[in-house]
């Protein structure tokens, strides 16, 4: 990549090359979703004073425009006294270009008056950006919290491409989540996930856990095989099974299901999703 | 859709007590929601806030905000946010965001939040949502009720640097004394005179209560850094350890207010 340059964001201009920056950064990351509505919304941000920066890439292949690189909404607040810089959302190609964005973040704050500055960032470039020797420190008195509202739509997800697995269970397998069944099976090259109703015996086995449980699993706070031995889930043959070495071995498999209902680690959140 | 809504309405009326009505919100009223808003959390913000938040959400319908009213006045008030999460190599999930919720100071403790919390879960539910998300402040009464109600912590970082520590630490002092009844009658009439530490210079006398405090310390008041108990616990050991100094000169009022302190302390323990 050669060069680049910070300028003021141009309005409908650069909506959807900051559009384009953002499926091409976040495609990694769970992140909610941003189109050039959700976008333009984001730079619509009341706030008395106001700057959103681009980063533009310099290269003659993009012509004299440039692509867009990075992307930076900073607003200032008057709140508990003192006033505070606020960068909304953050987004870069690399942490060069965020560090450049915040240095220019920073400048704005400082010509402002701020008396202090946050800034959410991606997860991996931390350490890179915010030293303490310069001063950053990590601190946020809010947290999200997260449950699952329906299992149905989160079964039908996650288990979307564990058709390989699953068809080794011919019949599907029932899951009693509180007090809801839901009956997962493979059909043609695909895995479907249905409310079981009225007689449901006829699953290879039955899977049972609160919601709680459910969730924990989803946000990565807990591991199915330590929740198993918990007994916090319950896993039950319906069908008889030839041995109990390889009714052993099915219940390996379906906590190896289960583990595949985690949710991927990287989590992208700027402060601007925080509604 | 609209069917379902409609029975969603229905159903949480009958459950909420009969001097309430649930209803969503009403072209026209924006500005009474935002009094409502500021009244119940002191400073929320302004009539541009509301609407960027909801009305001129991309995604925003009438139904995502619920009012409860008695005798035709707002006496709670709850939103909701729908939004998509991209899961990488997965898809789309469908989630809502619980948000906004305030209930009338006088009005507390009658089962009103709970009916706007069950109103806005059962729209969520008809909307199809796969994940109910919530965004509280650590150790606050709602973070511990979403603890035991099966919500899962989702941390995300967000780092501060402190460009101007004198006014922020001014400012957070404030802060802490406005919201202390005990603290705010103890420091009425007096001379209090807040110092960052600076190296080489002389101790001048003083004239009231002077608190000097070392610039790397100031992220234990920005109240950002930790929970409420372990900012006390580190706020003693910075005392302790000379980080912070709080230095007074014997004035009569002062040590009027220090009897009368101890006193009150000494009647607490033979209580």
């Amino acid at each position: 990549m050669s060069g680049f340059y910070v300028r003021n964001f141009n309005g409908k201009k650069d909506l959807e090359k900051v559009h384009d920056l953002y499926k091409s950064c976040l495609s990694n990351y769970i992140h909610f979703y941003r189109d050039p509505k959700t976008i333009e919304h984001f730079t619509h941000f009341p706030s008395v004073k106001k700057t959103i920066y681009v980063a533009v890439s310099d290269d003659e292949e993009y012509g004299s425009d440039g692509k867009v690189l990075g992307f930076i909404v900073i607003t200032i607040v008057n709140e508990n006294g003192y006033t505070k810089g606020i960068v909304r959302d953050l987004c870069s190609v690399n942490e060069t270009v965020s560090g450049c964005l915040i240095k220019k973040a920073l400048d704005y704050c400082d010509q402002e008056g701020a008396d202090i500055v946050a800034v959410a960032s991606f997860p991996d470039e931390k350490e890179k950006i915010f030293k303490k020797s310069e001063g950053w420190f990590e601190a946020n008195p809010y947290l999200f919290m997260g449950k699952v509202a329906s299992p149905l739509h989160i079964l039908r997800l996650l288990l979307k491409s564990k058709f390989e697995l699953l068809k080794i269970f011919p019949n599907g397998i029932l899951f009693v989540i509180d007090n809801e069944s839901f009956h997962v099976k493979t059909g043609k090259r695909c895995v479907l996930v249905e409310v079981a109703k009225g007689n449901v015996a006829n699953a290879d086995f039955s899977v049972k856990m609160s919601n709680k449980v459910l969730s924990k699993i989803v946000f990565r706070v807990a591991n199915p095989y330590i929740e198993y031995l918990r007994r916090k889930i319950k896993i039950k043959g319906l069908m008889s099974t030839p041995s109990i070495l390889q009714s052993l071995i099915n219940k390996c498999r379906i906590l190896e299901i289960l583990t595949s209902l985690r949710l991927p680690e990287m989590l992208y959140l700027a402060i601007i999703d925080v509604l | 859709m609209t069917r379902i809504r409609v029975e969603v309405w229905c159903t949480m009326q009958k459950r909420i007590p009969k001097e309430f009505s649930l209803r969503s919100y009403r072209r026209g009223e924006e500005q009474k929601i935002v009094d409502f808003l500021n009244l119940c959390y002191g400073t929320w913000g302004d009539l541009d806030k509301w609407r960027w938040k909801n009305v001129q959400y991309p995604t925003f319908e009438k139904d995502y905000t619920t009012i409860a009213e008695m005798n035709k006045e707002i006496v709670g008030y709850g939103a909701l946010f729908l939004r998509n999460l991209h899961v990488p190599s997965l898809g789309t999930l469908h989630t809502v965001t619980l948000g906004d919720a305030a209930v009338h100071p006088k009005l507390r403790r009658r089962g009103l939040y709970t009916s706007l919390r069950e109103v806005r879960l059962s729209i969520a539910n008809s909307k199809g949502a796969a994940l109910i998300l919530v965004h509280n402040e650590k150790e606050s009464i709602v973070h511990k009720m979403n603890k035991k109600r099966g919500y899962i912590e989702i941390h995300y970082p967000v780092y501060i640097k402190v460009l101007n520590p004198r006014s922020v630490l001014k400012a957070e002092l404030r802060d802490i004394i406005k919201k202390r009844k005990e603290l705010r009658d103890f420091m009425e009439g007096m001379n209090i005179v807040v110092e960052l530490k600076r190296k080489h210079t002389k101790e001048k006398p003083i004239n009231g209560i002077q608190i000097t405090m070392d610039e790397k310390s100031l992220p234990l008041l920005a109240k950002i850094r930790t929970t409420r108990k372990t900012r006390g616990i580190l706020l003693l050991f910075a005392l302790i350890s000379g980080r912070l100094k709080i230095r007074f000169r014997p004035t009569g009022l002062l040590v009027r207010k220090l009897i009368k302190g101890s006193l009150k302390f000494v009647r607490f323990l033979c209580a």
